[in-house]
């Protein structure tokens, strides 16, 4: 499965990056230190966006935002369907979150289900003045009224298929790689 | 299933426990129930032919220590299905226990007992009287009225005789009537509110144990008292290795005393417990690997004289609850024969030590005649299949109470027919 | 997506069941739960609609509590059910009790009971995920995975760590759960106290014995003292109790045998003066204030794996 080609490689993500990164300080929203949004990344495949959505915007602004990572497990709705699983890790955000502006990052958003768990995840831990969404890949599919505010690449993908966001060992951002619904047995392993 | 006939001919059965015969294999021809015939190529016509090559003609099981539960108890077992369970399982004879309700230390239960099992008339059930009133230890039961009534022998059921004052008048007083005395060796001290063997599965399992210690320290006083009081002692159950060593030892003292052991501790051990089955919990409690090998080795060396069913009939609400409030004992008559092939076919019992220890010696120590394959007189015999296979459920199980660990379990040895006293209380 | 979670669990009965992967699985899920614990708003929303009853046939407050906090910080229903409010004292058995809470609909019943091997009977009768919450003498298992929770938080790997368990060891349900758990993990476990407290062949269960506390103490990492049950004092176990702490209880002078910084830890409720100094109770060495509040993290952790495992199965996967 790890030979199959990228539809997306390095350099491709980079652009996707920066537009992403674009999209976010189109926000409208100030951009000045003490009151900029932090980036948290959902737990697992949002932390590496979001660090690396961190960096691109340290250039443009001329500081670093402050990035946190939220854990979702428990607030999945599909335990019922796939049983107990351990905690990605542990939620991690840089302070008091009531009264803070937050950008929620992950790697694809799809059926909508993880945002909406992550939203009550976060409400849980304070109350944010406002929370926006950014994804790195759209690939539509959506099964909830949910919809990103900053898009990094949309992408047209069949219904069942699987988009992988690679990392490498560093835990950059590699490669996006489909998977086929019928490419055999689910895909068990996401960063190569 | 096999064919009664009125005439009926077994080719090639294999002759066991007979007194007056030798075993091994020959014809057997019954008229009307009654032996008509032993020899080589036998012949008669119009009669069922049955190719019984393989198959043991015996005369019959005979059984030490079993619960009637009757009177008292019958939504348990009463002596009818009793009887029915001793029928299938081979059986021509049962001793019950006097742990009745009331329990048996008056000739008139004897004589209730007696009465029904002419009755019911399936096989002979033997009354064991009370040795003590109430089984309380306390006070001699009327054992010449009960003999007078029938009683085989005297004893406490499950309950051990605390006082060995006790036990040594009642050893006296039971040898003026010629009847030995059944005791359950059991320190109850030592034991205390044990449930199950001490040692490192009890650590385990978080059970509270009862000592090996327990069981050998009585049979040692038993055997010591047996001696003071010239009686006949037969231990019921043992279940250690240091009690088998104590009977050894007294045997070749020329003491009379005689033991027995259910195919339960033959069989199993306290580690099957793991899983808290309470059809596995038993007075005489399962103990360690190199208790059931000296069981093994007393019974091959005939220190051990028997095997019992320990036939013990509990309702679901007596077996189905927390392992330390279950009711010990299991139901048996049905499942000595099958269990013992098991381990025959393991190499641990050979033929002879089990037709000794479950149709010799279980009549010596009932003080019934040997049993004569006699030509002309009305037949009593059981013919056992040592191979074949079946299951004890609900069509096979004749018992009221179905508190056994093999239930629904294969098996393998059955009871093909049954004869007591000229008709068949059992075909297959 | 991943393969079969070793969070998967039917029933907890007991540690000596799981694997050092399961037992590890679950003390890490209690940190995330532990972390849910220290925030503000301290519920999750997990086990909605999960309907927990606890089902104690034996009287314990504490642990009863424990698992009724650790189900509403999940969002579960509870339910409570104890012997004196019940008709098991009125001749009704366990089984019949327990099918006619199962007729109730409890996704999980926790249960306590004097007798060993309650919970696994209610296992193989009814249809609830069943957690042991302490039977007889054989096992507690939350009380052990708390206890390893507590030491793993403490210490890190607990492989060749030196666990003292000192006290009654053959009626305590919470030594056998640690002496599987530690054994599991790799600890160096011993186990000490008056002859008449230490079970035959507990060596079996992977620990060194005892009949005496100082070579047990002595450099060890944790020392968890065992709770001496009143009605054992001055019976044939031991004379009294001033004499069990003469002779088996930790006092500094003891403690002082151990690394300095060793861990002392109690399941409670304490018996102070006699199996453990107050002194010692109370000092800076003490995690027995930690052990409850790692209760509640850890009862989460056991709730959470058993509903969902048992979600799982009744979607036939």
């Amino acid at each position: 499965m790890n030979d199959r080609p990228p539809i997306l490689d390095r350099t491709d993500l980079d652009q996707v990056l920066r537009s992403l990164a674009d999209e976010v300080l189109a926000l409208p929203w100030p951009h000045d230190p003490a009151t900029f949004p932090w980036l948290v990344g959902i737990r697992s495949g949002g932390v590496a966006v979001a660090e690396e959505l961190a960096a691109m915007l340290t250039v443009a602004l001329g500081f670093a935002p402050q990035v946190g990572a939220l854990d979702i497990t428990l607030y999945r709705d599909d335990m019922w369907l796939k049983g107990p699983r351990a905690a990605e890790g542990q939620t991690a955000l840089p302070g008091d979150l009531t009264g803070r502006r937050v950008v929620l990052v992950d790697d694809v958003l799809y059926t909508g289900r993880t945002v909406r768990a992550a939203l009550n995840a976060l409400v849980d831990f304070g109350r944010p003045r406002a929370v926006a969404l950014a994804v790195l890949l759209d690939r539509g599919g959506r099964e909830l009224p949910i919809a990103a505010d900053a898009v990094g690449h949309v992408l047209a993908v069949p219904p069942g298929d699987k988009i992988q966001v690679r990392c490498d060992a560093r835990g950059r951002l590699h490669s996006v790689v489909q998977v086929p619904v019928d490419a055999g047995s689910p895909a068990k392993v996401v960063s190569p | 299933m096999l064919p009664i006939a009125d005439n009926l001919v077994l080719d090639d059965v294999d002759l066991r426990g007979w007194a007056n015969l030798p075993p091994g294999p020959c014809s057997v021809l019954l008229v009307g129930g009654h032996f008509a015939a032993v020899g080589q190529h036998l012949d008669m016509p119009g009669a069922q032919r049955v190719d019984a090559r393989g198959c043991w003609l015996t005369p019959g099981l005979v059984d030490l220590c079993a619960a009637g539960r009757e009177p008292g108890q019958e939504q348990d077992e009463d002596l009818l299905s009793l009887s029915r369970c001793a029928a299938a399982g081979g059986y021509v004879a049962v001793a019950v226990g006097p742990d009745t309700q009331p329990s048996n230390d008056d000739h008139a239960v004897t004589e209730l007992i007696v009465r029904r099992a002419r009755d019911i008339g399936l096989c002979d059930l033997l009354p064991i009287g009370a040795l003590t009133h109430r089984l309380q230890g306390e006070t001699l039961s009327p054992m010449g009225e009960m003999t007078e009534a029938g009683a085989v022998a005297f004893g406490d059921a499950d309950r051990p005789v605390r006082s060995s004052r006790m036990l040594r008048r009642a050893l006296e007083y039971a040898r003026s009537f010629d009847r030995a005395v059944f005791s359950q060796p059991l320190d109850l001290d030592l034991a205390g509110a044990g449930a199950m063997h001490e040692g490192p599965w009890s650590t385990r399992l978080g059970l509270r144990g009862i000592p090996a210690a327990a069981e050998h320290i009585a049979v040692a006083r038993d055997i010591a008292v047996c001696q003071l009081a010239l009686g006949r002692l037969h231990l019921q159950r043992l279940s250690a290795a240091r009690s088998v060593d104590h009977v050894r030892r007294a045997k070749a003292d020329g003491i009379a005393v005689t033991a027995a052991v259910t195919p339960w501790h033959l069989l199993r051990t306290d580690a099957d417990l793991r899983d808290y089955d309470t059809n596995l919990r038993f007075a005489a409690p399962l103990r360690a690997e190199a208790d059931r090998q000296a069981l093994l080795a007393g019974l091959r060396d005939g220190t051990i004289d028997a095997i019992c069913s320990d036939h013990q009939p509990w309702s679901v609400a007596d077996k189905e609850v927390e392992f330390d409030r279950a009711q010990p004992g299991a139901i048996g008559l049905q499942t000595v024969w099958p269990l013992l092939c098991d381990l025959v076919r393991e190499g641990d019992l050979d033929d002879a030590a089990l037709v000794r220890a479950t149709m010799t010696m279980p009549r010596v120590i009932l003080g019934m005649p040997a049993p004569m394959l006699r030509i002309g007189e009305p037949a009593t015999f059981a013919l056992l299949d040592p191979d074949r296979p079946w299951t004890l459920d609900v069509h096979s199980n004749q018992s009221k109470s179905r508190n056994t660990p093999v239930w629904g379990r294969p098996l393998v040895g059955r009871t093909l027919l049954t004869v007591y006293r000229g008709r068949v209380t059992y075909s297959d | 997506m991943n393969a079969p979670s070793t969070l998967q669990l039917r029933h907890l009965l007991g540690l000596e069941e799981l694997s050092a992967e399961q037992i590890t699985a679950l003390l890490d899920m209690a940190a995330q739960m532990k972390a849910v614990n220290q925030r503000r708003i301290k519920k999750l929303p997990t086990l909605r609609g999960v309907t927990v009853l606890t089902f104690f046939v034996e009287n314990s407050t504490r642990t009863k509590m424990s698992f009724e906090l650790a189900a509403k910080r999940l969002s579960a229903d509870t339910m409570g059910f104890s012997a004196s409010t019940s008709s098991l004292s009125k001749g009704e058995t366990l089984l019949d009790t327990a099918r006619n809470l199962e007729a109730m609909a409890p996704d999980i019943v926790v249960i306590r009971h004097s007798s060993s091997g309650a919970p696994r009977f209610l296992s193989e009768r009814i249809g609830c995920g069943i957690v042991n919450a302490g039977d007889g003498a054989h096992e507690h298992p939350t009380q052990g995975l708390l206890d390893l929770y507590t030491m793993r938080d403490k210490l890190g790997d607990l492989r060749g760590r030196k666990v003292a368990i000192i006290g009654d060891i053959a009626h305590s349900r919470v030594a056998r759960s640690n002496l599987h758990g530690l054994h599991k993990l790799g600890a160096d476990v011993h186990v000490a106290g008056p002859a008449t407290m230490l079970p035959p062949g507990v060596h079996a269960l992977g620990c060194t014995v005892h009949a005496r506390v100082e070579p047990a103490i002595d450099g060890a990492d944790v020392v968890m003292m065992l709770r001496i049950q009143r009605e054992r004092q001055g019976n044939d176990l031991i004379p009294h109790a001033h004499e069990y702490h003469r002779f088996f209880g930790l006092d500094a002078a003891r403690l002082q045998l151990a690394q300095p910084h060793a861990l002392v830890m109690h399941p409670g409720p304490m018996n102070r003066g006699v199996e453990i100094a107050p002194e010692v109770a109370d000092g800076a060495q003490s995690v027995i204030l930690e052990q409850v509040e790692n209760g509640v993290a850890v009862r989460m952790a056991v709730l959470y794996a058993v509903a969902a495992t048992r979600g799982l199965e009744s979607q036939g996967a």
